[in-house]
C-alpha cells in the first residue's frame, strides 16, 4: 500500500510488474502463477522443456522478467499526475489499471530524495503471507471440508492445464467421484497429527488461534 | 527543574517533588490506573503524609507538572474523508478543497470553542533522536551497526544485508558519519477499543532505530510513535495524506541536517537520517 503498487490480480507481483504469464483459471476464476517461473530456471533447463509433467504442451522459452531500478521506477510513477486524495481516490484510477500496470498513486515517499537508490522500497508482510500460506497447506492436506484448495473446481482445472489423470473426476453414469489425492492424510494420519498438536506446550503470546 | 532539588516534605532525604509524581505516574501506567484511582491514590498518600508536604493535589496538577519535560505531540486537524491536512499553508483553511466537508463541528450551546472533526497526532522525531544521543545508555549503541562483528553469511542484524551495503555504497556521504540514523518504518490497523467492540481502526506509524543492536531496536523504549492517524475507519490509500509531516521532517532530516550533542563522545555533530 505503502509502496503506490497494488497486490492484486495478475500484476500482483511488485518485482515482475507487467512482466509476468499470471492467467486466470477457467474454472476457479482466479488469477493464477501456475507454473509461471520456469522462466526463472536456468536457459538449459530440462525442466523447461518438459511439456509433460508442467503446463501441458507448453515449452519455457523466455528468460526471467526484467528487474527494474528505482530510478526507472521513479520516472514511470512520476509520468502519472497526482490523484486528488479523499473519499473518491478509491474511483480514479490511472488509464490501463490493472491491464497494464498496477500504480495506484505516487507513493508519498519518491518525495524522500533517496528513495529511488534503496533497493527494497516496499515491505511484505512476512508473517500474514506464512499464516496464510501455512493454513492453506494444513487445511488442503487434513481435507477439511470448505476450506480445503483442492476442490472440484481445482480438479475441473487439473483436467485443462495438467497432465494427471489420477486427479481428475470421475464421471459415473450419474454421480461424479473425486478420487483422493495422494497428499490427503487418511483419518488415522489425522489423528496422530491432532494428539501431536494437543500435546504442544507454547509460550505465553507465542501461539494463538489454534 | 527546581522541583527535583525541593524535598517531599521538609527534613525528607529520599524523595523530591518531582521523583514522588513520577513515581506515581509509572505505577498508574503499568497498571493502566484510571484517573480517578489516580487522585484517591493521592489524597490517601497526602493524608498519610507530614503537614505541609509537597505532594500535588491530584492528577491534572502532577500533568502540568510534567509536562514540560516531555517531548510533545502537535495535534493537525484533516478532512475527515482524509482528502487533507490543515497543515502549513492550509492551516487557515476552514473548509475542504477537495470534498467541502467542514473542518469543525458545528457549534452546539454556549461554548465558542472550535472542535475539528478530525484531529492527526505527530510525534516530532527529530528531539527523540537528540534524546537518545544525550542518554549514556544508548549513546554509545548508535554506532553498533557499524562496529559490530560480521560473520559471514551469517545475518544478525538488517545492516549486514545487501540493501543496507548498496545504500551506504551509494550515498558515501552518508555513510562517513556513523552515527547518522537508519530508520525503518511500519504501520498496522488496531482498535483501541477492544477486538469485539464497534469496528474502529486507528492507524499507529511506528519508527525504529536501526542503528542499535538487535536486542535494543525492537525494545519498546526504543520504538518510535510517530503519527497517530485517527478511525473510525482505516486511511486506506490515503495514508500518503496523513503521513505529510514525517515525510516533510525525514526529508529535512536528510538534507539539512540537525545539531546534536553526543554524549558518548562529548562533541556536537549533524545527525542525519535515513528511512530504509
Amino acid at each position: 500500500m505503502l509502496f503506490g503498487w497494488s497486490t492484486h490480480g495478475k500484476l500482483a507481483c511488485p518485482y515482475c510488474m507487467e512482466n509476468n504469464k499470471a492467467f486466470t483459471l477457467t474454472n476457479g476464476g482466479k488469477a493464477s502463477f501456475f507454473y509461471c517461473h520456469r522462466r526463472f530456471l536456468p536457459l538449459n533447463h530440462r525442466y523447461r522443456k518438459n511439456k509433460k509433467n508442467f503446463f501441458v504442451g507448453r515449452v519455457e522459452k523466455d528468460a526471467a522478467s526484467p528487474c527494474f531500478s528505482g530510478e526507472e521506477l521513479h520516472d514511470v510513477v512520476s509520468e502519472y499526475g497526482d490523484i486528488v486524495f479523499g473519499l473518491q481516490s478509491g474511483k480514479q484510477k490511472f488509464p490501463g489499471f490493472s491491464l497494464t500496470h498496477n500504480w495506484v498513486k505516487r507513493s508519498i515517499f519518491w518525495e524522500l530524495p533517496y528513495w529511488k537508490t534503496n533497493l527494497l522500497r516496499h515491505n511484505l508482510d512476512v508473517m500474514h503471507i506464512e499464516k496464510n500460506m501455512f493454513e492453506n497447506i494444513f487445511n488442503t492436506v487434513m481435507d477439511v471440508k470448505g476450506k480445503t484448495k483442492d476442490n472440484i473446481k481445482a480438479r475441473l482445472d487439473i483436467a485443462l492445464y495438467c497432465n494427471r489423470k489420477n486427479m481428475e473426476l470421475v464421471y459415473d453414469e450419474s454421480r461424479v467421484a473425486k478420487p483422493r489425492a495422494s497428499f490427503v492424510l487418511d483419518k488415522n494420519a489425522q489423528l496422530l497429527v491432532y494428539k501431536w498438536l494437543k500435546s504442544q506446550r507454547f509460550l505465553d503470546g507465542h501461539a494463538s488461534n489454534i | 527543574m527546581k522541583d527535583s532539588d525541593e524535598p517531599l516534605w521538609d527534613g525528607c532525604t529520599n524523595h523530591s517533588k518531582l521523583s514522588a509524581v513520577a513515581q506515581v505516574f509509572t505505577i498508574k501506567s503499568d497498571h493502566g490506573l484510571s484517573e480517578v484511582g489516580f487522585d484517591k491514590i493521592i489524597q490517601w498518600t497526602r493524608s498519610i503524609l507530614p503537614e505541609g508536604n509537597r505532594l500535588k493535589e491530584n492528577f491534572y496538577a502532577a500533568k502540568s507538572m510534567m509536562k514540560p519535560l516531555g517531548l510533545g505531540y502537535q495535534k493537525i486537524d484533516m478532512c475527515p474523508n482524509f482528502c487533507m491536512l490543515y497543515y502549513l499553508e492550509n492551516a487557515e483553511m476552514t473548509k475542504c478543497m477537495t470534498c467541502g466537508h467542514s473542518r469543525y463541528k458545528p457549534i452546539t450551546g454556549r461554548g465558542k470553542t472550535l472542535v475539528a472533526y478530525k484531529k492527526l497526532r505527530y510525534f516530532p522525531i527529530t528531539p527523540r533522536l537528540q534524546r537518545l544521543f544525550m542518554s549514556p545508555r544508548s549513546a554509545e549503541h548508535m554506532t553498533w551497526h557499524q562496529t559490530h562483528d560480521v560473520v559471514d553469511g551469517v545475518m544478525v542484524h538488517p545492516s549486514d544485508n545487501k540493501v543496507w551495503k548498496l545504500f551506504n555504497s551509494v550515498h558515501p556521504h552518508f555513510s562517513a558519519e556513523l552515527r547518522n540514523v537508519h530508520l525503518g518504518l511500519c504501520t498496522d490497523g488496531f482498535n483501541p477499543f477492544g477486538s469485539f467492540a464497534a469496528p474502529y481502526s486507528c492507524w499507529p506509524v511506528i519508527l525504529t532505530v536501526y542503528n542499535l543492536p538487535p536486542g535494543m531496536c525492537m525494545r519498546p523504549e526504543f520504538m518510535f510513535l510517530s503519527t497517530v492517524i485517527p478511525g473510525p475507519s482505516s486511511s486506506g490509500w490515503n495514508i500518503d495524506v496523513c503521513l505529510r509531516p514525517l515525510i516533510d521532517e525525514l526529508a529535512q532530516l536528510w538534507s539539512s541536517r540537525a545539531l546534536t550533542y553526543d554524549i558518548s563522545r562529548k562533541q556536537n555533530f549533524l545527525m542525519r537520517a535515513a528511512l530504509m
